[in-house]
This record gives structure tokens, sequence and C-alpha cells, in this order.
């Protein structure tokens, strides 16, 4: 079906591409057979894969700090040490009870899907991606906003379904800062 | 001493309303985010703390439930109130005073006083309170245990007001996703 043949990336999503270091600030929902909860997010994103999202409940607490190099992922919290892997999702799968597919993440908050395979891409009216399946993932991207010289979605859901149940990831995005 | 003279000022503070300013800033001192809010907390162990646009976000306790709402998720969390959850920072204007020497080890330096949870489990490391010259909080510096601070100032702030008990409980709007966490 036409959701098949990858369609040219339109000029929204080229400028998209250009994209590379940010601050975004919003919320973290996440629903999962382990752990459920909302968080404060701020993601600070310097040159792929220099990274560090930041999760925080009210009044601070409760803060989480995952931050990538070019070395791997390390996951701050607590008074704990940190802890390090070579995937994010992994990590976070192992730490938080759910995975974080932070490198992907990398593209889909861009409304871009991420390199290799990524099927049943749906756009909208606009030609800006609506849903998409990766890396085990089913993603629907909405709510697009203008954000400078960019047009970026300001709500993702994601859904995976790890072991032990279906894990759903909500990102609303409040603030873009580049 | 410390714990006595903070003791003294919040015992008279059966309940209290205001208005807060947050601000939230890493181990790297770089602020995170900003928000503003307001609430109310009743003794024993009952808090609203409203956290207003761009991060909208309500934490509502009736001292047995619970409640952590997040209008842009559009997804509520219900946890029973626990032990761990009575040292929280909020909660402290809240608590029992006499709790106060059994959970904290209180110290004061020119009219602030620094809380230290003797709970290693606290979700903070240390706490700063500071109070206003009509005996109301000021300000409050929370610091946990990565560094990171969470500075909250107080305003527009009324001692014991009539607080009708229905806010301290949350009746989700249609469409939100209920998640209990037992």
């Amino acid at each position: 079906c036409a959701g098949q043949q990858p369609q040219p990336p339109t000029a929204a999503e080229q400028s998209a591409m250009q994209l590379q270091n940010w601050t975004i600030r919003g919320k973290l929902g996440v629903r999962s057979p382990t752990d459920n909860g909302s968080a404060n997010l701020t993601w600070e994103q310097q040159a792929a894969p220099n990274y560090r999202i930041h999760l925080s409940g009210p009044l601070g607490a409760g803060a989480t700090v995952i931050s990538g190099s070019p070395g791997g992922v390390s996951l701050k919290r607590g008074d704990e040490p940190p802890l390090q892997a070579r995937n994010p999702a992994q990590l976070t799968m192992e730490t938080l009870g759910w995975p974080l597919p932070v490198n992907e993440m990398f593209y889909w908050v861009r409304g871009l899907p991420a390199p290799g395979g990524a099927s049943n891409q749906q756009r909208n009216a606009q030609g800006q991606l609506q849903s998409l399946r990766q890396s085990g993932w089913q993603l629907n991207f909405s709510e697009y906003q203008n954000r400078g010289p960019y047009v970026l979605p300001t709500r993702i859901k994601a859904e995976t379904r790890a072991a032990a149940g279906p894990v759903k990831v909500t990102l609303v995005i409040k603030e873009w800062l580049f | 001493d410390a714990t006595d003279d903070l003791s003294r000022l919040l015992q008279p503070l059966g309940a209290i309303s205001g208005k807060f300013q947050q601000t939230l800033i890493d181990e790297r001192g770089k602020v995170l985010q900003k928000s503003r809010g307001k609430f109310s907390v009743q003794r024993p162990g009952k808090l609203r703390w409203e956290t207003g646009a761009p991060f909208p976000q309500l934490l509502v306790t009736n001292n047995k439930k619970l409640w952590l709402y997040d209008p842009d998720l559009e997804q509520v969390t219900v946890r029973p109130v626990d032990k761990r959850m009575k040292d929280t920072p909020a909660l402290l204007l809240g608590g029992k005073v006499e709790e106060i020497r059994g959970s904290f080890n209180v110290s004061s330096k020119e009219g602030a006083y620094q809380l230290t949870p003797k709970n290693a489990q606290a979700p903070f490391k240390t706490m700063e309170i500071r109070f206003s010259k009509a005996g109301l909080p000021s300000a409050m510096t929370v610091r946990d245990s990565m560094g990171q601070t969470t500075k909250i100032k107080f305003s527009g702030m009324t001692a014991n007001p009539k607080l009708s008990s229905s806010i301290f409980n949350f009746k989700p709007p249609a469409g939100t996703d209920v998640i209990r966490d037992e």
C-alpha cells in the first residue's frame, strides 16, 4: 500500500534533519507492568551521541539522569552509583523496568523515522509523519507546531511489548530551545 | 534547641495556603525548570500542590491516598500514602509537629532552619526553611543526594485558612488514564 515505498522527505523533514542540538522541556508519562508515573523531562542534546535527559517528579523528587556519550550511556538515580551500558533502551529496561529507546528518539522527536527498518509510515495531509512501526515500537505523532525554522511534533505516543507486558510511553513537549 | 524553636513556629500553623515559585537546579548549577503555582496544606498530612502552565501538574493527598495528576499526559497515578511520603518536604508543613524530632536533625542559623532526615531513604538530603516576620514560611530549599536543588519561594501566605476537605481529594476528569499503584 501507499505507506510502503518511502516517499522523498518533505521540505519540513529536510530542515528537521539539520536539527542536531536542542534542549527540550516537557513531560514523560510511562505505563508499564513494573512502573507507572509521570515526570518532568529536560533533554539537552549536543551532537549525537552526547545528551543528558533529566527526569524528576513534583518538588524535584525522585530525580533520574540518563546521559549519553561516545562511550555509551549511564543512568544516575538518588545516591546509587551510576550504572553504565552500551544501549539506553537496555539500560533503562534493567534499571527502570521499561525501555527508553533514546537512540531512536533522537530521530522520532523530530518527526523523523530513525535509520534502519521503519514500516507502516502513515502521513497526514501536510505530509507530516503521523504513525510508524520501528525497532518493535508503534509510534504516533501529533500536534505538530512551528518552532523557529522547524515544524516539530509536540505529542508522541510510543507502545511496545516488553517481556512483562505492554509498555506505553508518552512524551509531551512544551518547550523546544535550539 | 532548634527543634523546639521550629516546632514553636509550626505549632500554631494548623493549615497554610499560599503561592509558590519553584526553581529546579541541577548539580552543575544549571536551571532546569522554573514553575509557579498555588498550594494548601493542612495538618495532619493533607496537601494540595498545584503547579501551573507551562508544566501543569497536581499533587493531592488526604493523608490516606496520594494522587499525581498530569493534564498534559491525561494521566493520574493513585498511591496509598506510605511512610516514605511522610519525608517529602512540603508535607513537613502539614506534618505533626511532635514528629519533627523523630524524623529530622534540626539546626538553625540566622533564622533559617536546616533539616536533615534521620531516615537514610528520605527523598532529600537537606532542607532549609525560612520564616517571614509574621511567622509564616517564606522560602524552602531542598537538596537531594544527586546534588539537585529545588528552590521554593512562597508568597500570598494565609495562616489557618478555612479549607474544605474536598480540595484534598481528587476526581479525575473524564478520559483520564487512572493508574492505581498499590
